[in-house]
């Protein structure tokens, strides 16, 4: 369960957001909307610890996030509009890395991992650009990319800021895909988005952000 | 033995340390020019001042650890600038576990690609400067024990103004004060050795502060990222 209590942040002395609150239950998805430099990006960056908030706080399973960082990073999958990995690695050593950074790859089944990176990679239409330096991959395929985080491991909450731009419509339809499945499997989602034809089956809560007076 | 290869940790550092090197491997270009600049500098002073060996010898010690001390300035900017700019740092900030570790290995990758390239033009470098053979060992061990230190040192700055958009001035106005200490012991060494004396009292000096800046600075950096100041 997240909850979001009292948030605000200012930013060029401008009041972005004063006082938001909500709570997220697991199995259920936050659409965050609103409209250029209304400060989409700034909560989801709060919300997922990277910002401090001017006053309020967040809190995961009753603890705040910033006093168990453990607990919570464990737990969530962070993806923005950068890449969020090397581009001087090719994909698939970008995903090695990143399973073992977080300790998920044992010393006895690097095979396995491998053959998981390269299933992921199949998954995404990638599998002929696996050793492609990420660098030299079209903007498209490296979004694309970037998903392989969301297919390689299981975490309870997904913060995606803008995750449809500069995808294909099979691409928009893989994400709306696996925020259903994460959905079933009982974790939550926060997303923003200018599209609205996403089509999600499921009923999602929606937050409007609006320019703000001072 | 095999105990210690097949514990989770040394997989990590292992993998994290491959993969760094990597990709500062293939991004050489980008490491190339500050070297360049500094064997330049060193070919030309003597051309350009005298080539009298008598006064080079008094004054070589003293101008390679400054063009050293340049040249680590210069590259700085380089540190986590591409992990920065990928938005591979914010994700090592939402990795349990693995910031401090990954910040360290970052650095020790940026320091062997700044040291060792300098280790091995050092014989050339002081052929150029007359700095006697008999202090060649004592030169690159200062390399070896003070470039550390002015990088992690270095890495705390860069922490600290990763969000702004021209950082280099503030860089240099808040790792100069630290970088003194550095200086003044490495290049005492130097010319200490350069006149038959025992360069071991500053060469300590230069580990102790190695050790310190090594063992504390990775540390350091993991707060600063983790209060937020760089995404404001």
């Amino acid at each position: 369960m997240l909850v979001a209590q009292g948030l605000s942040y200012e930013r060029n002395k401008r009041m972005l957001f004063k006082h938001l609150a909500f709570q997220l239950y697991s199995g259920q998805i936050l659409h965050i909307m609103g409209a250029n430099g209304t400060g989409k990006t700034t909560l989801l960056q709060i919300l997922a610890g990277l910002l401090v908030p001017l006053s309020g706080n967040v809190s995961w399973n009753g603890v705040s996030i910033d006093k168990n960082v453990v607990h919570f990073t464990e737990n969530l999958l962070y993806i923005n509009h950068r890449l969020g990995m090397k581009a001087a690695l090719t994909p698939a050593e970008n995903l090695y890395l990143f399973l073992a950074r977080r300790d998920l790859i044992k010393t006895k089944s690097k095979q396995k991992a491998l053959e998981n990176i390269k299933q992921v990679l199949e998954k995404l239409d990638l599998n002929l650009h696996a050793h492609v330096l990420t660098a030299q991959l079209s903007v498209g395929q490296q979004r694309r990319l970037v998903l392989a985080k969301l297919l390689l491991i299981k975490a309870d909450c997904w913060i995606l800021d803008e995750p449809f731009t500069a995808l294909d419509k099979k691409g928009v339809a893989l994400i709306a895909s696996l925020i259903e499945e994460q959905r079933y499997r009982g974790g939550m989602v926060i997303f923003t988005s200018h599209q609205s034809d996403y089509s999600l089956q499921t009923e999602v809560k929606k937050i409007f952000l609006d320019a703000c007076c001072v | 033995m095999r105990a210690v290869f097949d514990h989770p940790l040394f997989f990590k550092i292992t993998v994290n340390l491959k993969y760094e090197l990597l990709a500062v491997c293939r991004c050489y270009q980008d490491m190339i020019y500050p070297i360049l600049f500094l064997i330049l500098v060193i070919v030309l002073f003597p051309l350009s001042v005298s080539p009298d060996p008598v006064l080079l010898n008094k004054i070589s010690a003293g101008i390679f650890w400054i063009v050293v001390l340049f040249l680590v300035l210069l590259m700085l900017d380089q540190l986590f600038r591409n992990d920065w700019k990928e938005g591979d740092l914010e994700q090592l900030i939402l990795t349990p576990n693995a910031l401090s570790l990954a910040i360290f290995i970052k650095l020790l990758v940026f320091c062997l690609a700044i040291s060792l390239p300098l280790i091995v033009m050092t014989p050339f470098l002081s052929l150029c400067l007359y700095i006697p053979i008999r202090a060649l060992k004592t030169l690159c061990w200062s390399i070896f024990l003070g470039t550390p230190s002015l990088i992690f040192l270095g890495g705390i700055a860069r922490a600290l103004t990763l969000g702004l958009r021209h950082s280099g001035l503030l860089i240099v106005l808040i790792v100069i004060p630290f970088y003194i200490p550095v200086l003044i012991f490495a290049s005492s060494a130097v010319s200490f050795a350069s006149m038959g004396l025992s360069a071991n009292g500053p060469l300590a000096w230069l580990s102790v502060l190695m050790l310190l800046s090594v063992s504390l600075s990775p540390l350091v950096i993991r707060m600063i990222l983790r209060l937020g100041i760089a995404f404001v």
